[in-house]
């Protein structure tokens, strides 16, 4: 029966892909303007071509590393603020205000800024740390908010040391927050990193690909590699988010991934 | 993991939940290894008198004054009673087994090794040797329950407090759990206050009940320290005057207050 409504979805999926490429080849047909908009024909024959070039997949991999690297960046100090905000409301009020602030500043104001500070490469893991870490930081925070207070009671009465508290309480509440908010981040992150790259111009890396290909008015070129970038993200975080939480929706309960 | 009972003193109590005044100068004294009951219709604050006396009244939302004493002595950390409570929705940890979940709390007080056969032995009393290993998650609410029954019982608590805990059980497994109740209060004492709704429970189980009829009327029965299980499936004339007794007090609320 699940697998029956897989493949409906699947299918579903394949429509609206197809849909769009129709509308877009229409577009294209109507148009007529290749400089403009290129057909899909065209900027799948340029994915063919690009994808035979070892540069082409240098520029792909550093744009990835650059990802692996902010991602795990903001994982780490993300994860260990949300940490002390969830137990120190002090912590939490304090630090809501530079996360506010970061939250509503438009990602190029920080990418121009910091260039100032930063070499052309850093600046995209720079720019994606600032605008993923406040995902992390409040998906983690939540988790402790939403801890059950009468499970947290009932450890107290039976006098359950901290770690056991730790253990079998907080992280378990926090845990499925945490990795929603990763997933979020792995997201987000592919995004940044790419206009980052685009505004600064590191050697390598996607966006420097695509501005060359713009000031070239190589349409067919962005779109190409546009595309090899929308691929790759979307597989990419499917495949983090199934290794993620495969073994959560396996169990009866949240509790069994620990 | 031998224990015994302690007093409890309740005094000049007044509470507040919300803007709900649930209890006015109320007053109660408990003594050492006494079974009370606690009837009283719904939203009374029973489960918040329970929460009272286990210190876990969520702060933010609940304001009292008066004092609460064990044994004669007011409560500061060191000397709170040990205290085992019986939550109505069980209360167990999802990410743990059963058996661990009974284990928890006696790994603090004794070693190892007692502590598991101690759990054991308590989870096969409440019948479920078989689900030892399971997650809380596989359990019907009824077993959810009878796990958290063997965590109370297992604990060598001085005070067990029981939120409605036989309410999602079978006949007969209700009759087991009482028998495991009478067990354990028979081989070690302890002090037991419990709520419930139901009145043969309350008639069979406890020495006095007491019925919270409406702020601040309240009504303590003398059942003579029954304990009586038989009377149960087969009350005796004394069980059904009580019963009737009760219902007229719970009645008298429902048709007046």
């Amino acid at each position: 029966m699940q697998a029956e409504q897989k493949r409906y979805t699947l299918v579903h999926y394949g429509l609206s892909l197809l849909c769009l490429c129709m509308i877009w080849d229409l577009a294209a047909r109507l148009m007529h303007a290749p400089l403009i908009l290129p057909s899909p024909a065209d900027v799948f024959k340029t994915v063919f071509v690009l994808s035979g070039d070892r540069i082409f997949w240098s520029n792909i991999a550093a744009t990835f590393i650059r990802c692996l690297l902010s991602f795990f960046i903001s994982l780490v100090l993300g994860t260990l603020a949300g940490i002390i905000c969830g137990i120190s409301v002090f912590m939490r009020n304090f630090l809501s205000v530079p996360l506010s602030a970061i939250r509503s500043t438009p990602v190029v104001s920080f990418i121009l800024l910091a260039l100032f500070w930063f070499d052309s490469s850093s600046v995209p893991v720079f720019v994606s740390v600032l605008m993923t870490l406040p995902v992390m930081v409040t998906s983690v925070i939540s988790g402790f908010t939403e801890r059950n207070s009468r499970l947290s009671a009932m450890a107290s009465l039976y006098g359950f040391s901290r770690f056991q508290r730790f253990r079998w309480i907080t992280m378990p509440a926090v845990l499925p927050f945490f990795l929603t908010g990763a997933v979020s981040c792995f997201g987000l992150t592919w995004k940044v990193v790419a206009a980052g790259e685009v505004l600064c111009l590191p050697k390598l890396g996607s966006g420097t690909l695509l501005q060359t290909a713009q000031v070239h008015l190589e349409t067919g070129q962005v779109m190409a590699v546009t595309l090899v970038l929308v691929v790759l993200s979307f597989v990419l975080e499917k495949l983090f988010a199934f290794a993620v939480f495969h073994k959560f929706h396996r169990g009866e309960s949240a509790g069994e991934i620990l | 993991m031998n224990s015994t009972g302690v007093s409890i003193h309740i005094q000049d109590l007044c509470l507040t939940r919300g803007n709900r005044e649930l209890y006015r100068h109320f007053s109660l004294d408990i003594s050492a290894n006494e079974v009370l009951a606690l009837i009283a219709p719904s939203g009374h604050g029973k489960t918040t008198l329970l929460d009272f006396i286990g210190g876990i009244l969520p702060s933010r939302q609940v304001s009292f004054t008066g004092t609460l004493s064990f044994e004669g002595q007011g409560i500061s950390g060191s000397q709170k009673p040990r205290i085992s409570y019986l939550f109505q929705d069980g209360l167990l940890i999802e990410s743990a087994t059963v058996l661990q979940n009974v284990v928890f709390p006696l790994v603090n007080i004794s070693g190892k090794k007692e502590a598991y056969d101690r759990a054991v032995f308590f989870l096969q009393k409440a019948g479920l040797a078989d689900k030892l290993d399971s997650f809380p998650g596989c359990l019907s609410g009824g077993e959810k329950q009878r796990a958290a029954i063997a965590r109370a019982f297992a604990y060598p608590s001085q005070l067990l407090l029981m939120d409605e805990a036989f309410q999602s059980q079978d006949i007969y497994v209700k009759i087991q759990l009482m028998e495991l109740l009478d067990e354990m209060l028979s081989e070690t004492g302890r002090t037991v206050l419990f709520v419930t709704h139901e009145i043969r429970e309350a008639v069979t189980v406890a020495g006095r009940i007491l019925v919270l009829d409406s702020c601040p009327v309240q009504v303590l029965l003398d059942t003579k320290n029954r304990r009586n299980l038989t009377t149960y499936t087969d009350p005796d004339d004394d069980t059904t005057m009580l019963e009737k007794r009760i219902t007229g007090l719970l009645a008298k609320h429902q048709y007046m207050g």
